[in-house]
């Protein structure tokens, strides 16, 4: 079944320009069990999966809880070692680096986390949060880095009195801001952006998510945008990834996915999202159950327990991910 | 301590309703404060508003506004000290549930109004079943023996659509999934047939599929019981699929307030205006927006709230008035409650569409 799901995804791994190129990335977490402690069964997390990010492209990565989305990215920064697969970086394949190599890809790639509470230490300024990531890389030099450090500031909209403040004195969007910024700092050519807005409130949701924009424009970043709900992505990415159960189900262009989405969970997912509008008339497409585990997974297609379309071939094969419409990548028997 | 406080409150026209006791509950000038050693924050301000039988009114706003002190406030579960009620009354078919003893409280709560909350896992005791739970909650306020509370509580939970109740009844939480979690808390809370239920932000730690499930499950129940919903969130798109009403919350009051429609087509008050042009929402059929309409700044620091409208320093149509004078909650016409000074010169619907 791998080799098939490989062979289609070559397909859109093919050009060159790709920064990223992820194939067949699994991640299993072992369970240990019995008198003698032993594997006795594994949480398949991420489970055969294969994508690539352009240059300059915002790429959305969405799933509910259990999809394995925030695995993904924890894997591809190596912030959890992959079980098998490669993860091509502009060429080079940093699943295989020694740590001390992947040292140096974390400066061309960075990560801005969910939580900004729990991602800056309370007991730094703004001005150490943000020196410690040139310090880390080996980038500091006293003479200029301040005046850098106020430039970055105001990049994401904060200013030169903020230097000497503590986390604990911003609001969370702030907050996020700052993250930002100290993701920025070290220039990196990629950005894991994992559910940074989810934290936030809607007012300041959306001044984040155009301060990414206005960044992706003014610096050409690449990132990879986690979030749990189509609705934020859209603006912001050029492609969208929906995952459900450790496998991508769906990979289309933005345009293309939010219009005219292939599969049935896509389909369910953007139903579900409730329309700020009394007047709104539409027919949702509730789904029943829960996500299936992840130690067990339904054999065949992983959506068949809840999708309204599954027959008993569902059951049998695990559906490839194949190019439904140009550009356009869903795996489902049925459509 | 700041110039706004009380006088400003006269200002808020009478409700034409106030008189009678017809409202389920009716929520009057509610002030509940906490005093810390850095001040005094005034959570909620002079916040008013009522729910009829069988109706569903939607509170909505961020962190901070106030929404949440608003829900506790009902429910009497405000931590004395630090807080206190500073003035206003809550008053629940004619009763000021204010003057209400603890053990007369007690005896409400969880009977006569019940509440959910958003995190389930914590909302649950992870050391007790499930049933227990339920039947605790059963036996305290009706004369049932255990049988009879445990027939009930597996009715129950058939009820919120757990299947093979019979079984489940006799799990722990951490055996159910979190969408399975919340069911129980709805099954535990509308257990003894409330009249009022309080859901704060029910399905803000769930999935979106397993909000849907969530949003049928309560209107169904709605239906069927006739049960009123104080439905606290911070989701616009969930206000327009659940309410009839709703208040719109900003630094402490209510600064809009009118039927759901009503503020969807033709917001008053600029913050909402910016609330509904900040959500990310998707459209199918349009063409694909690029930016969204974010509102500036931050939500003001509760200890020191300017001394005129609290939305003034992120308001993009703010004059110097706006900054002095605390504006009154006024009508607007057909109960469309407005609190803003500029609201008949503004056009926000125009905005909306642009």
């Amino acid at each position: 079944m791998t080799s098939l799901l490989t062979d289609a995804e070559h397909n859109v791994a093919a050009p060159s320009s790709a920064l990223l190129d992820v194939r067949n990335l699994r991640k299993y977490f072992p369970i240990m069990g019995g008198l003698i402690p032993r594997v006795v069964a594994n949480v398949k997390a991420v489970e055969d999966v294969s994508f690539t990010v352009k240059a300059g492209e915002v790429v959305g990565l969405v799933g509910e809880s259990g999809s394995g989305k925030t695995t993904t990215g924890r894997a591809l920064l190596r912030l959890t070692e992959p079980t098998s697969g490669e993860i091509m970086f502009d060429g080079v394949d940093i699943a295989k680096v020694s740590a001390k190599r992947m040292r140096d890809y974390r400066k061309e790639m960075q990560i801005v986390f969910q939580d900004p509470y729990a991602s800056l230490n309370p007991r730094l300024t703004v001005e150490d949060t943000i020196m410690q990531a040139y310090r880390i890389h080996g980038l500091w030099d006293p003479t200029e880095r301040r005046d850098r450090i106020v430039e970055l500031l105001a990049a994401v909209g904060l200013s030169r009195h903020h230097l000497d403040r503590y986390p604990h004195e911003f609001s969370g969007g702030q907050r996020q801001r700052i993250g930002i910024a100290r993701a920025l700092a070290v220039n990196p050519r990629f950005i894991l952006a994992d559910e940074p807005v989810s934290a936030l409130d809607v007012s300041i949701q959306a001044q984040v998510i155009n301060l990414l924009q206005d960044l992706k424009e003014q610096f050409g970043l690449t990132i990879l945008f986690i979030a749990h709900d189509l609705s934020v992505v859209e603006f912001i990415s050029d492609r969208v990834i929906v995952m459900y159960l450790g496998r991508i189900v769906e990979n289309a262009p933005s345009e293309s996915l939010y219009r005219n989405p292939i599969h049935p969970y896509t389909e369910a997912l953007l139903s579900a999202i409730p329309i700020p509008d009394p007047e709104a008339t539409y027919e949702r497409k509730v789904l029943e159950g829960d996500i299936p585990s992840p130690i067990n997974p339904p054999s065949g297609c992983v959506f068949r327990t809840r999708c309204p379309l599954a027959t008993k071939a569902c059951a049998e094969t695990v559906p490839v991910l194949e190019e439904k419409r140009p550009g356009h990548f869903a795996a489902c028997l049925r459509r | 301590m700041t110039p706004n406080s009380p006088v400003s409150f006269t200002a808020t026209p009478p409700l034409p309703s106030s008189s009678g006791t017809s409202h389920l509950l009716e929520v009057r000038d509610l002030k509940t404060y906490f005093d810390s050693d850095a001040g005094t924050v005034k959570a909620v301000d002079g916040v008013s508003f009522h729910i009829d039988k069988g109706e569903t009114l939607a509170v909505v706003g961020e962190s901070g506004s106030g929404k949440s002190v608003t829900s506790l406030s009902v429910m009497r579960l405000i931590p004395q000290p630090p807080g206190r009620f500073a003035g206003g009354r809550i008053l629940f078919k004619g009763q000021d549930l204010l003057q209400k003893s603890k053990s007369e409280m007690r005896r409400i709560r969880g009977n006569e109004i019940a509440m959910i909350f958003q995190e389930p896992m914590t909302s649950l005791n992870p050391v007790k079943t499930v049933g227990h739970q339920i039947v605790e909650v059963i036996r305290l306020h009706q004369r049932l023996s255990a049988h009879q509370a445990r027939r009930r509580a597996i009715d129950m939970l058939e009820l919120v659509g757990i299947p093979e109740p019979g079984k489940r009844i006799d799990n722990f939480p951490h055996q159910m999934s979190g969408g399975m979690r919340q069911r129980v808390m709805i099954a535990m809370a509308l257990s003894c047939n409330p009249e009022l239920l309080i859901a704060d932000e029910p399905t803000t730690a769930l999935d979106v599929t397993i909000q849907a499930q969530i949003l049928e499950l309560m209107r169904r129940l709605q239906r069927e019981l006739g049960m009123a919903i104080l439905f606290i969130t911070h989701d616009l798109g969930v206000v327009a699929e659940m309410a009839d009403r709703v208040v719109v919350m900003y630094g402490g009051r209510a600064v809009e307030e009118g039927h759901v429609k009503a503020i969807f087509a033709d917001p008053k008050m600029p913050y909402t205006a910016g609330l509904m042009g900040s959500i990310p929402r998707v459209n199918r059929d349009g063409p694909r927006r690029t930016r969204l309409a974010a509102i500036p700044g931050n939500v003001p620091n509760p200890l020191h709230l300017p001394p005129g409208c609290t939305f003034s320093n992120r308001c993009k149509h703010v004059r110097e008035t706006c900054r002095e004078t605390l504006p009154p909650l006024e009508d607007s016409g057909n109960r469309h409650m407005v609190r803003c000074l500029r609201w008949p010169d503004l056009s926000l619907k125009q905005e909306l569409i642009t």
